[in-house]
């Protein structure tokens, strides 16, 4: 991942590094036992559909699950994507993959996104934080691939990991403004967006109907796996939680 | 913004028997819920408040700081003093084809779809309850469920002639075409426009909160995006901004946080997926002058629509309280700078019955009524009163003017004249006749002693206010509390010349005379010093004088004195259940509801004491009901200038009431007894019910059988 670039420019970067010091000596994100257990409850009272694996196979097993045989899918890179080698898996087993571009991982493709976002069946994207107080995921980025892909198709995949659940909210900024000062060189991220469940609206008689204009269904794949071992997103989870 | 004349609209309000229900439905499923999303985040509202509170007090700063930090993410900043610069900077950058819009009380006021329809920009709206509006040809009638006031069997209608074809009934299916038509809007669409919940000045980062999606699809799909923020939207930091979106969600729809809360901090990057072009639009509109003039609270509000959640006034009229651009007693405070105050004025800026239903469920904790009352004040004296209700506060301003009234009165009761000038009332005054009560004997009507002994051991002076009414038309209820006094072992001073407590003069507007009464109080109360509280047996004057030190502040020679009497005010249920309650000797066989005046639960926090007190009545069997609002609509002169919407809460409680069967209604103020003794005439049910004072049944329950 690319540390230049962003709009602080190479001067503010120890500008953004000591503002985030400062923001860390205010708050701490602390893992608390049992936190991953709320999470799940609250996510899955918010209408989300929530699996927790420890085997990496299995995290593989569930997507394939969820993804019918022959489905277009629109990727955005992640960390437990990457270390699961998740693309090649969805391709060998007869699903159409886009993998669209992520911060710092430009694609070869030229053309326009717009066309596969729209007919996607599925969008899979990672997720820097999962909040355990809201039922929140966090997806921070520069790019704005990760709004598309979880906005877009009618099925939302988020995979983290457990280490990345946190407490509050806030918690959840901090790890995005860790994520942007180690990876894009700026205070916050260009976009971070929070989801909290399937779109929805009670505007018809305050009925709750989902599937409003984001996705109707919203599958979190939380990845228990062994500390320190998988994913390449361990300096903001160190830095974060040093 | 044209509007027909305000009596119009709160009768065309009234008479709306299928968006009363509609917004029964959300009120009923809501309400619960917002109730049971607080204790989750007991320090949120403070937090809140603090940062909206910090924001204004250095609007200036911030700004500067978030037009800079937009700048330098690459956005395109304005600032527009008035809706009309506004617009014009909008139409500057739209000049044709298609605009998605998000729902925005920014947008609203500035009046930008009519601007943009009017260059023949489509706009299409994507929030499903404004596009249900939109097609229904009507305006949002709440701040966030615009669609409140339509009932589902329409929304099947409006769909349905949209699709050529009738939809079922279920909202799911129509959800899905609903979506399929919006999703060829935002895959066409050259612009997105929004509002913004909140923007960061330090990262200068737009933060947007919706449940639908709508705004993340036409923040990143079309080629521009537009965000009409108001500047008093601004925040330190992201931080902040997240928790004004939390407090919004937690308070405004009981969720944790909306489903989707989206941070923006500039256009895409190159080969990123988003908008090329970001402009954002500032927008003062008179909120500096609103900060200037000591109103900036009222755009602290952070645009959750609890208020009207919980507002009496709202639950009756609906949108009709307050303008289009601007719904309830928030709004017409706002729309009194964003439009200006003429149009507040005869829109309804009398219409806030000071229930403070609002204040406590707003995450910011927004002084709603009491900024009611100060606005009022700069209204022109022709503008805030009628000349009825300046007959009435001359009349309750002086005690021995309406003590010479309620002898007249009962003179012509004893003549049986009352009734038959009642009849030559015209229709207005005639429905609102029976408010009267029927007057005491004059010898009632006289002044107590200025000191009464306590029956039987001496335990403790107190002091006790008359107040205006409740020394003359319904004096009958002093003397029952005094006598309950005196039995509880209490010497009771009666200082002359009280007068009344202004709580009716200030609510109105009328503050110089709100303030010389309140002088006149704290003068008859110098120097007890033996008196351990100031009791009352009126809700409304209790809480009037326990805010007198906020009323007096800026007044010399007063403001500690005010201060100091309004630490000594006491209810008189709140001070007999303090000391260990009353001897009730006599049983009363009775099933009795206590409802709770406003003014003693909400601005007094009082409810469990006069439950308390009533519970050790021997015989007495009490009940709860369950009320659907917060306020009877008495509110001082309420009835009389607004009998209308007064009269449908009346109706309201007496349902409510009478759905328990009691033989007695009791409460502890005396404009909720005269109201609801009207309403029980209303409903035609007056004989079978007694209305009585706390103090009255303890009276009775404290004294020998006779």
């Amino acid at each position: 991942v690319s540390a230049s670039g962003g709009p602080a420019g190479a001067g503010a970067h120890d500008e953004v590094l000591a503002s985030l010091r400062r923001l860390r000596t205010r708050m701490r994100v602390r893992a608390r036992a049992g936190l991953l257990d709320e999470l799940t409850e609250t996510m899955t009272g918010l209408g989300f559909t929530v699996a927790r694996h420890v085997e990496g196979d299995a995290v593989i097993a569930r997507v394939l699950e969820i993804v019918p045989a022959g489905a277009a899918v629109v990727y955005h890179p992640c960390a437990v994507g990457r270390a699961l080698g998740l693309v090649e898996v969805l391709r060998t087993n007869g699903r159409t993959v886009v993998v669209l571009p992520g911060d710092g991982e430009p694609s070869a493709r030229n053309g326009s996104w717009r066309e596969p976002l729209l007919a996607a069946q599925v969008g899979i994207t990672g997720a820097q934080a999962l909040v355990a107080d809201t039922g929140s995921l966090a997806l921070a980025e520069e790019m704005g691939f990760g709004r598309a892909a979880s906005n877009i198709p009618p099925v939302h995949i988020a995979l983290a990991t457990a280490d990345s659940v946190v407490e509050t909210l806030l918690d959840a900024a901090l790890m995005a403004r860790g994520y942007a000062a180690l990876h894009l060189n700026r205070p916050v991220p260009r976009y971070l967006s929070l989801i909290s469940g399937p779109s929805k609206t009670a505007d018809i008689g305050f009925t709750l109907v989902r599937g409003m204009h984001g996705p109707r269904t919203v599958h979190v794949l939380i990845w228990e796996r062994p500390k320190a071992e998988g994913t390449d997103d361990e300096a903001l989870r160190t830095w974060v939680l040093a | 913004v044209k509007l027909p004349p305000l009596r119009k609209r709160i009768a065309a309000g009234l008479a709306d028997t299928s968006a009363d229900r509609a917004r029964r439905v959300v009120f009923d499923g809501l309400r619960p819920r917002l109730a049971a999303a607080r204790p989750r985040y007991p320090d949120l509202q403070d937090r809140v408040r603090a940062i909206k509170m910090e924001a204004l007090d250095h609007l200036d700063e911030l700004v500067r700081q978030a037009t800079e930090q937009l700048e330098r993410n690459g956005c395109i900043v304005v600032t527009a003093r008035t809706a009309a610069e506004a617009r014009k900077h909008v139409l500057k950058v739209v000049s044709g084809g298609t605009v998605v819009k998000s729902k925005s009380n920014a947008a609203k006021e500035i009046g930008l779809v009519e601007a943009l329809e009017a260059r023949h920009v489509q706009v299409v709206e994507t929030d499903l309850g404004d596009r249900i509006n939109q097609l229904n040809g009507t305006y949002g009638g709440h701040i966030i469920a615009p669609a409140i006031q339509i009932t589902k069997e329409r929304v099947r209608e409006l769909f349905s002639e949209m699709a050529g074809e009738m939809l079922p009934e279920d909202p799911e299916e129509i959800v899905k075409v609903a979506r399929e038509d919006l999703r060829s809007a935002f895959a066409t669409a050259g612009y997105g426009i929004s509002g913004g919940n909140a923007l960061a000045a330090e990262t200068g980062t737009i933060c947007v909160v919706e449940n639908e999606g709508n705004i993340r699809m036409l923040s990143s799909l079309p080629a521009v995006y537009i965000a009409i923020v108001p500047i008093t939207k601004i925040v330190r930091t992201l931080e902040d901004a997240l928790t004004v979106i939390q407090g919004a969600s937690v308070f405004g729809v009981a969720q944790r946080i909306g489903t989707y809360a989206s941070s923006i901090s500039g256009p895409a990057p190159a080969g990123g997926f988003g908008p090329t072009e970001v402009h954002v639009i500032l927008v003062d509109n008179g909120r500096r002058r609103a900060i200037a003039q000591g109103f900036g609270e009222a755009f602290a509000c952070i645009n959750c629509g609890s208020c009207l959640d919980h507002c009496p006034v709202y639950a009756v009229i609906g949108d009709k309280y307050g303008v289009t651009t601007h719904v309830g007693g928030i709004g017409l405070l706002q729309a009194s700078f964003t439009s200006g105050l003429g149009l507040a004025a005869a829109q309804g800026l009398s219409l806030c019955l000071n229930c403070r239903a609002c204040v406590d469920p707003c995450p910011v904790r927004i002084d709603t009524p009491g900024m009611h009352a100060r606005l009022r004040e700069q209204l022109p004296a022709p503008r805030r009163l009628t000349p009825m209700a300046r007959a009435v506060l001359n009349l309750t301003a002086s005690v021995p003017l309406m003590r010479a009234a309620g002898r007249a009165m009962h003179t012509a009761e004893r003549l049986g004249v009352r009734r038959f000038a009642e009849g030559l009332l015209p229709p207005r005054l005639r429905a609102i006749a029976p408010l009267l009560p029927p007057m005491p004997a004059p010898r009632e009507m006289a002044p107590p002693p200025e000191v009464l002994e306590p029956i039987g051991p001496h335990k403790r002076t107190v002091a006790f206010f008359t107040g205006c009414v409740m020394s003359t038309w319904l004096a009958p209820i002093n003397w029952a509390t005094l006598r309950v006094l005196a039995r509880t072992g209490c010497r009771i001073r009666v200082p002359r010349r009280q007068g009344c407590c202004g709580a009716l003069h200030h609510h109105m507007g009328e503050g110089r005379r709100a303030r010389g009464l309140a002088r006149q109080v704290i003068d008859a109360f110098a120097g007890l010093d033996d008196c351990e509280a100031i009791l009352t047996n009126s809700a409304g004057c209790g809480a009037a004088m326990k805010e007198y030190a906020e009323l007096l502040h800026d007044d010399p020679a007063y403001a500690e004195r005010a201060r100091a009497l309004a630490t000594r005010v006491r209810d008189v249920s709140e001070f007999l259940a303090a000391r260990g309650g009353v001897q009730a000797v006599t049983r009363i066989r009775a099933r009795a509801v206590y409802f709770d005046p406003c003014h003693l639960a909400i601005a007094q926090e009082i409810t469990k004491e006069p439950r308390w007190l009533l519970g050790r009545i021997p015989g007495l069997e009490m009940v709860e009901a369950a009320r659907r609002e917060a306020c009877c609509g008495s509110a001082g002169i309420y009835n009389l200038i607004h009998p209308e919407v007064s009269g449908r809460l009346a109706d309201l409680l007496v349902e409510d009431l009478l759905a328990t069967n009691p033989d007695l209604i009791v409460t502890s103020n005396p404009g909720c007894l005269l109201q609801v003794r009207w309403g029980l005439t209303r409903a035609g049910a007056d004989g079978r019910v007694r209305v009585v004072h706390v103090m009255e049944l303890l009276d009775r329950a404290t004294g020998t059988e006779t």
